[in-house]
């Protein structure tokens, strides 16, 4: 179970609802269970993916505090593609009714990969259906409340990293102006905070810097301090700047660059409010940059 | 089999940009276009296509869609002599042109990148026709000068067979459908976004369209928040629908501006009480 945000309500764990790995396979080849990259698909390959779920009626009741004989579940699964931390499309792929006479569902799901991009995202979710009386007040009390949930992420056309980071040839890009020698450049739009960060910003490093490149390969610790403290650093400040900030960030989408800083916000200025930090960028930046490197040390870019 | 689009880099995006940016006084703009297919093969593997599950789609198709989605914006343009009206027509025309347009029906109509190729090369005089130079309007990605027209079209579009299929196109004003397809959480859910859309439409007869700004804004965190525990794709269709409905109802009550005048039919313009 892989909920992001603490449930208001009672919610099922893994004891409650067993799962086997997706079993994943492509033309027709073995399956692969709980696989991280489909190798070899293209828009032409069949992809086939199966699983069996099984919930334990007893122990969810329980859990629930609803009685067994008024405890009535559904399974659904999405399927989702597209580029972005939430995928660009969600679709619907399948629902079964679950009572406790029908405890156990085996999926199993062809997909037109005519209409999958760049990753397949499988979403499977436990609800409540109906609702029914409970013996607690921390029942769950709505049709289609989330009771568990996980997720499988399977990149389609290769190994894609979580942050979108690219080497290219500064020389060859940045030709005749003075980035040319940069050891990196981020590549941002700072118009629009709340768009997804794999759409809005990409960390373009030099690949004609071939000492720079073998540490970011070995994953040279003060390199990608450094390097992730100038990410983290133009995203805070800016985003210290938006207009009506408290509502923005109470906007801000999962995965959006505005969460993204705000989350990195918290992590290098706990308990300190916006303003305090706004002035402190403004009046004492030598302490904001420390803090922020400070924090980087922490951070992650993948 | 998939027609495979040609696919635009970031980076060549912005060489593409930089080059058409220095003639950003108007002059001997139309040469800038000439020397764009020159700008993207300076710099290597440029234009990319998929490796293989499909053919290249031919310069036909591609010369087709500039062609008519030209015709569109002139067509625009001398109905409507108004610069903001115009470029709206067109928007919803050309959404509606996109939408069924065959060769865009496979998940290449996903890739950020096939629509960074149309905006900034197949497409390039039409994107500074229609946003001058915006950059991100370059770019692939939900604000794409036509990308966002086909994210539209998908989720609003009420089905080919349905009566007034694009009357949800038509209504929506652009911060309504800016507040449904640039939110990942509900832009990507075609059931839920275009809900909402059926519910902001019967919102905007009750209250007005001038009106629905603040409340669209207020009632979208609310169902965002709502989604978060309760999966409202998932629930019968009336359900969903009679929970949206009454969102925007309690937004519009809680935002204490709007009532209903006295005489007041279903498509009635609201009433302000705001001091």
């Amino acid at each position: 179970m892989s909920f992001s945000n603490a449930m208001p309500f009672l919610v099922l764990d893994d004891n409650a609802v067993s799962v086997t790995p997706w079993l994943v396979s492509i033309g027709g080849q073995d399956d692969v269970p709980d696989p991280r990259m489909l190798k070899g698909w293209d828009y032409a390959a069949s992809v086939k993916v199966a699983r069996r779920m099984e919930v334990d009626f007893r122990l969810a009741s329980e859990q629930l505090a609803i009685p067994v004989e008024l405890l009535r579940l559904s399974i659904v699964v999405m399927e989702g593609t597209g580029s972005g931390t939430i995928p660009r499309v969600l679709r619907h792929i399948l629902k079964r009714q679950l009572d406790r006479e029908n405890q156990v569902v085996d999926i199993s799901l062809n997909l037109a990969s005519d209409s999958l991009s760049q990753r397949l995202a499988l979403k499977t979710l436990v609800l409540l259906e109906g609702v029914p009386d409970a013996r607690s007040s921390f029942s769950p009390k709505l049709q289609g409340s989330k009771l568990w949930e996980d997720l499988q992420d399977v990149a389609l056309e290769g190994d894609a990293p979580r942050f979108p980071i690219e080497a290219i040839s500064f020389r060859q890009c940045f030709a005749g102006s003075i980035q040319e020698s940069a050891l990196w450049h981020l590549q941002w739009m700072t118009a629009d905070m709340h768009r997804d960060i794999s759409g809005s910003l990409r960390l373009y490093v030099n690949c004609d810097r071939e000492d720079f490149i073998e540490r970011i390969t070995a994953l040279d610790p003060l390199t990608m301090q450094t390097m992730l403290a100038d990410v983290m650093g133009q995203l805070v400040s800016r985003l210290l700047y938006l207009p009506d900030l408290k509502e923005q960030i109470k906007g801000a989408e999962r995965g959006s660059v505005a969460r993204q800083a705000q989350q990195w916000f918290e992590l290098a200025f706990p308990d300190q409010s916006h303003s305090q930090v706004l002035s402190l960028y403004e009046h004492k930046p030598g302490e904001f940059n420390a803090a922020i490197l400070a924090a980087a040390e922490v951070g992650s870019l993948s | 089999m998939v027609e495979l689009f040609p696919r635009l880099s970031k980076m060549a995006v912005e060489r593409v940009f930089e080059h058409i940016s220095q003639f950003s006084d108007g002059s001997q703009i139309q040469d800038a276009f000439k020397n764009i297919p020159e700008v993207t093969r300076t710099l290597p593997d440029a234009i990319k296509y998929a490796a293989t599950g499909g053919w290249r789609t031919s310069q036909e198709t591609l010369n087709t869609l500039r062609q008519d989605l030209i015709k569109l914006a002139k067509s625009a343009a001398s109905d409507h002599p108004n610069r903001q009206l115009a470029r709206s027509h067109f928007d919803t025309e050309a959404a509606k042109y996109l939408a069924d347009f065959n060769a865009l029906q496979s998940a290449e109509a996903l890739r950020d990148d096939v629509w960074a190729c149309l905006a900034a090369s197949t497409l390039v005089e039409l994107t500074v026709w229609r946003f001058w130079l915006a950059k991100d309007r370059f770019h692939g990605g939900v604000r794409n000068a036509f990308q966002r027209l086909w994210l539209r079209s998908r989720v609003l579009d009420r089905g080919f067979d349905a009566e007034n299929r694009w009357e949800l196109l038509e209504a929506l004003t652009e911060d309504a459908m800016v507040q449904i397809i640039e939110r990942p959480s509900i832009g990507s859910d075609k059931i839920l976004a275009s809900a909402i859309a059926e519910a902001w439409l019967k919102a905007s007869k009750r209250y007005g369209r001038a009106k629905m700004e603040p409340i669209m804004r207020k009632a979208i965190i609310g169902i965002r928040l709502r989604n978060q525990v309760v999966a409202l794709s998932c629930l019968p269709a009336d359900e969903l629908q009679a929970f949206l409905d009454n969102e925007f109802v309690v937004t519009a009550e809680k935002l204490g501006q709007f009532q209903v005048s006295q005489q007041s039919t279903a498509s009635a313009d609201l009433v302000d009480t705001a001091d």
